[in-house]
Parts: C-alpha cells; structure tokens; sequence
C-alpha cells in the first residue's frame, strides 16, 4: 500500500464520518422543528401552595414560546388561575390556597414554540403537602405516670406520633424542628422551654422574673414565639402594689437571640395586651391593648405600632391575613387591613330564628365565616352547640356536637381554609376539669377535624389546643 | 536531537534560569514602584474594560495553573519514574480495544484537559502513537473521577446530562482516535519541533540522574506550555469582554442556535472541566437540556485556551479537523437530547 492510497484512505475515512454526522444533524434538526415546544420540567412548593395564596407553579418548556394566556389554562380540582409566559418560562399563578394532600394537574393548550406553528399540550401534575397539626393531650387526673403529651398528626388522625412529653404542659407553639413548651410549676408559675424535635435537646428560655404565661403563639416562618407575661400579684390574680409586668406581651425571636423581650406601644412602654396574635402572611403582630385600642406592629423592624382604632373585643384574623375580626357593641366587625373598611357580620336566621353566637372564624373566602352558636333544633333539648356557616346570604349548618349535650370550645381554621378544628366537650354536665392553674380543659375534651366544604368529620381526636403547621 | 542538541538545550536552560529571575526581580520592583506611585495618581484606575478583560484572563489562568503543573508532574512520572512495562502491559493490542482502554486513564490522572496536554505529550514520547494520545487527550477530561463528581454535584444521576456528558466524551475520544489511526504517517500531525523531540535518542544512552531529567523535563515542559496558557486565557477573556454574553443567553431556548450558542460560550469562556458544570448550572434554566450536554462535551475538549496548548503539540490541521469532528458530534447529542428529553 502506497503512502497515497493511505492517505487517501483516512481522506475518505474522515469525509465519510463528517458527512454521516452532518447528515444526522440534519435529520434531528428537522425533528426537532417539526416536535415544536415541550415541557421539560415545572416547580411548584406544595407546602407554600396551601398556606398562602397567589402561589406560582413555573413551568419551563424546552424553548421559548408564544405568549400564554390565562384562557389557554385548566386546572383539575378546578381553582382560579392566572397564566403568563417570558421565553421559555410560564407562571400559573393559584388565586386561592390549594388543598392539602391534593394531586393538581394543570394543562395548558395552544402552546406554540416562536421559532414554528405547530402547537403543543403542556400537561403537569404536583401533589400538594398533607396537613401537619398538633395538639396537646393531657394525662388523665390521678394517672400513675401523669405525663402530657404534645401529639402530631395529620388531619385523618390515624398515625399520631407523640413528639413531646411532660409533667403539666400548659401550652406550647411549634416551629420548623422545635416546639416551644409551658409548663406549670408546683407554685403554679410558668417555665418556658424550647425542645427540638430532632434529638431530646431542652433549652430553658430565661423569663424576665418569676410569672406566668398565657395566650402562647408562634410565628413559625418568622422564628418568633410571643406570649403574655405576668408577674407578682398579677400572676396569682390578687391585687397589691402595680406588678413590673401584668399581661405584658413578649415576644422571643428564635432566629437570632433566644431573649424574651417587651413589645413596645405607641407610648413606648412595654405593651399590657387583653387580646394578642401574629398575622399570618408575616411577622406583623395585631394587639389589643387594656383601653381597647388596636395596633399593628412588627417586632422584626423598627417603628410605631400604626393604630387601628378602638374596639370592645380583638378576636382573630382571616387565613390569609388580609382582615381582623374586631367588635363593638353592635357585634362584631371583619376589619380590612388593606384600606381599613369595616363590615359588620349579622348572624342570619336558620329556620326562622336567629342563633345565639359564640367564637366567629373567618374563612378567607370573602365575608364567610364560621361561627359557634347555639341553634334552635325543635328537639326536646332545644338547642345544639352547633358549627355555623355563613356567606351572609344564607347560612347552614355546618357540624352539630351529637346529642345536643356539649359544647364548642373554640375553632381554629386551617391555613387553606380547608378544615376547622373544633374544639369540644362531648358532654358538658359530665365534664369534669383537670384542674390546671392555667388553660384548664375539661377531662373529655376533643377536638373534631372537620371539612369546610362538605361538613364531613375527617377525625376526632382526644385532645385541644391544635396548631395547624 | 542528538548530544550537541542536549548540551544546546542545557546551556539554554540555564539562560533561561537567569533571564527568568532577571525578569522575575525586575517585575516584582516595578509592581512595587508602580505601587508607591499610585497615591498621585489619585482616583485614576484602569478603564471597566480592561480591568474585565484582566479578571477574566487571570480566573482563566488561577483556575488552569494548578491541574497544568499537575498534569506536568504527571507527565513527568509517566515519561522518567514509571517503567514502560507498567504502562503498555495493561493495554490490549486489539488497537479499538487499546483505545478503549486508553479512554479510561483519566480515571487514575484525575486533571482537567489544561493538565492531560502535557500528560499526552509524554505518553507520545513512552511510546502511544499520537491517535492513542489523541484519544487520551480528548476522553481524559470529562472520563475522570473529579469531572463527573462535580457534574453529578451540579446536575445529579437522574436526567440526560451527566449520561450525556460520559457517553459523549467516550465516542468522541474513540472516534477522533479510529479517525486519526487511519492516518499513515502518525508524525505528521505533531508540530515538526514536538517531533523532533520525540525523535530523541534513549536517555539511557546518555545517563543522568532520573531527579535531573526530571527537572529538564518541568523546565522543558513549562517553557513550552505557560505561553500558551498565558496568550490562551489572555484571548479568551479579550473575547468575552467584546462579546456580550447577553448576545449569547437571546439564543439560549431556540432548539438550534442553543446548541450554537453554547458550543461558542464554551469555546470563549475556556473553563476547566472540573468545575465547568458548576459554570453552567445557572444556565441550565434558560438553555435547553442537549445544549448544557453540548457546553460539557465541547468544552472541555474545544476552547481558546486549549486550541492554543494543543498547538504546542499537534499540526494546525489536526486541529481544525478534531474541531470539525468535536462539533459535529456534540451537536448531533445535543440535538438528539433536545428531541428526546
């Protein structure tokens, strides 16, 4: 073989691959022309998805494509959505809070690439978090190993784990990892711990003097934990000389100094508060000081409380953050955060007569709320403790403890509005109370997750005090 | 290059000893001048550009120094410390096997392709014929255990790119080494000079230390290596500051001219493939899925800062035609990616 012929044989050799490469580039180039736009991936948190509204599931196609429009978008469970598109990304925006433990499947239609016309079907599905709550669960009075457990579980109630437990747990408020614990001591004041749920850590929390704590939250996202705290004679109820701290609010930020501190009012004095939350949505507190007045303020940054008028009662906030329940003597009010208007919330009447109203919860849907109350039922009990929901149009029974015997305690609504846990004394004459200095609770309380939407009795279990996480 | 040639070489060496701590003393007095003087010159500083231009050139330069001295120790190791038995014994003779194998070195001389350019240098001079070095050279980068860790740190197991990156960089390697083997005269496609060294006789014909030869060899090596790096990272970063990469990031979700623009950001940017993935990582958002393949396969093989090293040791024409192959099949992966992924 000549030198030549050789060199011509790594020529052809390198001609021939060059060619056959170039010819399959080709031929993938024209398929992907004519395959137009696909969807490669999507990002959704499906636990941020069902606690706040106007979440966001990006979607990513493989190319940049023609603007997308809400219209071209379905969601099943059906939920209101918006659609918008830059490139190659498009946002479907969730209106309302998803539902928990929930498979959503969003399909987009119409979807062209803008480098050709054929049009494609984007097709995603996500499955939303299951709920998270805790509740707490005291030990029967006289039990040989009288410990208190904080229990948690989701809202079938079937695997309860048991997180925490302790001697007279009066409250606690959990956070990402952790709980923060109040325990009653023998002179019955009150020990704060934080424990963490990884490992059986227990830091004690240093209060500012012996006192008790009461109306215990936490704003985990936040890493805030508030209370208020009472000293002296205000902790035991008696009178005397002025305590250093009487219904004091306080607030620990758990993300940084572990300190229990004052929080400031307009006067910048240590606020003494009759009625106390965090707003969901952020780290912004809503407090009702002793004289009535209504202030919000955020621990996390400097500033005034910004004053939202006075009222005879401070009851809760919406799930979404956005109004207050405030009252006066005409009843009670949901006061709106964004621009401060007020509407006032008349119980109607439910088969011709006007129940009589306990604790109010809004929902977040607009003016509709639940509400406990003593209905009339005909029966020779004549009214059941009864679970109310009311769109101000027309209301409808939602539960009724059985039996017309019990009682509701109180409510507390899930973050999406998809549940309410009540809390209830099945039998109000044969309750018996545990006994606490603090948060006493009847023996026999229990709390029933129940379905906002159908009324449906997801679980029951026995406990109070349930924290949706 | 005979006995003459060695004493030439020598006596040069120890010139360029001498010039070299001239030139080292002298820079470091003037930085040091320069640096008292800049007081008076107040607020003044090098325009935005320029300075772009010396931080890109210098990331390109502190990111490759390191694996360049490594793989030149290596180098070293392979040509002086390692008898040829241990080496040539584990590769079978069945040359497309041999080349298989040989694809498969990098997973023990884990550098970047900045450090296996010298590695393939002294692997020509054991005794590979330049298509085995030329396989080596092009599977070694991303064949090696640092680059597909920190391509599974960036992109995980799951997905097309890291199965993309290893299969690409296999076939590349194998086919440009089939390809080249076809060649009749293997010497004609390294540099006349390169040739030429690899023409000298035996050093055991000429005994010396192996610690001397050692030192010959570093010196040698860096002589002809550290330019070309230089110059190489110097182009690269003069390039990305006169083209925008806003150009290149418009033609990220387009299913062609992502591949195009990635084969060009690859080329210009000149990353090491140890840490390339980490590079492109914020990209993969924008560019489609057989693109980011495209960058890994690419650029660890065809850049700026590599075309310039391997010039030290193969003909322009080797070059352009590894180019033209490289391309091609990172571009026929990257396009299959982004029709089946």
């Amino acid at each position: 073989m000549t030198p030549t012929s050789t060199d011509g044989r790594f020529r052809r050799a390198f001609a021939a691959t060059v060619v056959t490469l170039v010819v399959l580039c080709s031929v993938f180039l024209a398929l992907g022309y004519l395959q137009g736009a696909k969807l490669s991936s999507g990002q959704v948190d499906p636990a941020t998805v069902v606690a706040q509204s106007g979440q966001q599931l990006r979607l990513f196609a493989n190319q940049s494509v023609a603007p997308v429009t809400t219209g071209q978008v379905s969601v099943t469970p059906a939920t209101r959505v918006t659609a918008s598109s830059q490139g190659a990304d498009i946002s479907v925006q969730f209106a309302d809070r998803l539902d928990y433990g929930t498979t959503y499947t969003v399909t987009i239609k119409n979807v062209r690439s803008i480098y050709g016309q054929r049009s494609s079907t984007f097709r995603y599905s996500f499955s939303t978090a299951a709920a998270n709550l805790y509740f707490l669960d005291r030990a029967a009075p006289g039990a040989a190993d009288p410990l208190d457990t904080i229990v948690q579980t989701g809202v079938a109630g079937r695997s309860q784990k048991v997180v925490y437990s302790a001697r007279h747990i009066q409250s606690f408020a959990p956070f990402p990892g952790a709980l923060a614990v109040v325990t009653l001591n023998d002179d019955n004041t009150s020990t704060l711990s934080l424990v963490s749920l990884k490992g059986a850590g227990v830091e004690p929390v240093l209060l500012p003097t012996t006192g008790v704590i009461d109306n215990v939250q936490s704003n985990a996202e936040a890493g805030l934990l508030g209370f208020t705290f009472s000293s002296g004679a205000a902790a035991s109820g008696g009178g005397g000389p002025d305590p250093q701290y009487s219904n004091t609010l306080m607030t620990v930020d758990f993300n940084s100094t572990h300190t229990v501190q004052p929080e400031l009012g307009p006067d910048g004095q240590p606020m003494r508060v009759r009625s106390w939350f965090f707003l969901p949505g952020g780290s912004s507190i809503v407090a009702q000081a002793l004289d009535g007045s209504v202030t919000v303020t955020d621990p996390t940054t400097p500033g005034k409380p910004v004053s939202l008028g006075r009222y005879s009662s401070l009851s809760g906030s919406s799930p979404d953050g956005k109004s207050i329940l405030v009252g006066d003597a005409a009843g009670r009010l949901a006061y709106s955060l964004s621009n401060g208007a007020t509407t006032r919330l008349e119980p109607l009447a439910i088969g011709g007569v006007v129940p009589s109203g306990g604790d109010v919860a809004l929902t977040g849907n607009g003016m509709t709320r639940l509400q406990s109350a003593a209905v009339a039922n005909g029966r020779p009990t004549p009214f059941a403790a009864s679970l109310v929901i009311d769109d101000g149009k027309k209301p409808r029974i939602l539960y009724e403890i059985p039996g017309d015997i019990g009682s509701i305690e109180s409510l507390s609504v899930s973050p999406n509005s998809q549940y309410v846990a009540i809390e209830e004394i099945p039998d109000v004459s044969a309750s018996v109370s545990d006994g606490y200095s603090r948060d006493a609770r009847s023996t026999s309380v229990a709390t029933a997750i129940v379905d906002i939407a159908t009324g449906e009795v997801v679980s029951i279990v026995s406990g109070f005090g349930v924290v949706w996480q | 290059m005979g006995i003459r040639g060695i004493e030439r070489s020598r006596v040069h060496t120890r010139t360029g000893i001498v010039a070299g701590l001239v030139v080292g003393v002298g820079g470091l007095v003037a930085i040091l001048v320069i640096r008292s003087l800049t007081p008076v010159f107040g607020a003044w500083s090098l325009p935005n550009r320029v300075q772009d231009l010396l931080t890109l050139s210098i990331s390109v330069i502190i990111e490759s120094l390191p694996f360049v001295l490594l793989g030149i120790v290596l180098s070293i190791a392979v040509q002086v410390w390692i008898p040829d038995r241990y080496i040539m014994k584990i590769l079978p003779r069945n040359p497309v096997l041999r080349r298989v194998v040989i694809s498969f070195l990098g997973m023990f001389f884990p550098v970047c392709e900045c450090g296996n350019l010298p590695l393939a240098r002294g692997l020509i001079v054991k005794g590979f014929t330049v298509s085995e070095s030329i396989t080596f050279l092009l599977a070694a980068p991303i064949l090696n255990p640092i680059t597909i860790v920190t391509t599974s740190q960036a992109f995980g197991f799951d997905g097309w790119i890291l199965f993309a990156r290893l299969v690409g960089g296999f076939a590349v390697a194998n086919i440009l080494g089939w390809l080249f083997s076809k060649h009749p005269d293997q010497d004609s496609l390294l540099t006349a000079r390169f040739a030429a060294e690899c023409r000298m006789p035996d050093p055991h014909e000429h005994p010396q230390t192996k610690w001397r030869k050692s030192v010959e060899l570093f010196t040698h090596e860096t002589a002809i290596i550290m330019p070309a790096l230089f110059i190489g990272s110097l182009v690269a970063g003069a390039v990305q500051v006169i083209v925008p990469r806003a150009v290149l990031l418009n033609l990220g979700s387009n299913p062609v001219w992502s591949v195009v623009a990635m084969m060009v950001l690859a080329f210009v940017i000149s990353v090491c493939s140890n840490v390339d993935s980490f590079f492109i990582l914020p990209f993969a958002s924008t560019f489609m899925p057989g693109s980011i393949a495209v960058f890994l396969i690419f650029g660890p093989i065809v850049d700026i800062k590599m075309l310039s090293l391997m010039r030290t040791t193969f003909r322009s024409k080797v070059l352009v035609q590894i180019t033209v192959v490289v391309a091609l099949i990172s571009a026929l992966l990257g396009l299959v990616i982004n029709y089946v992924a």
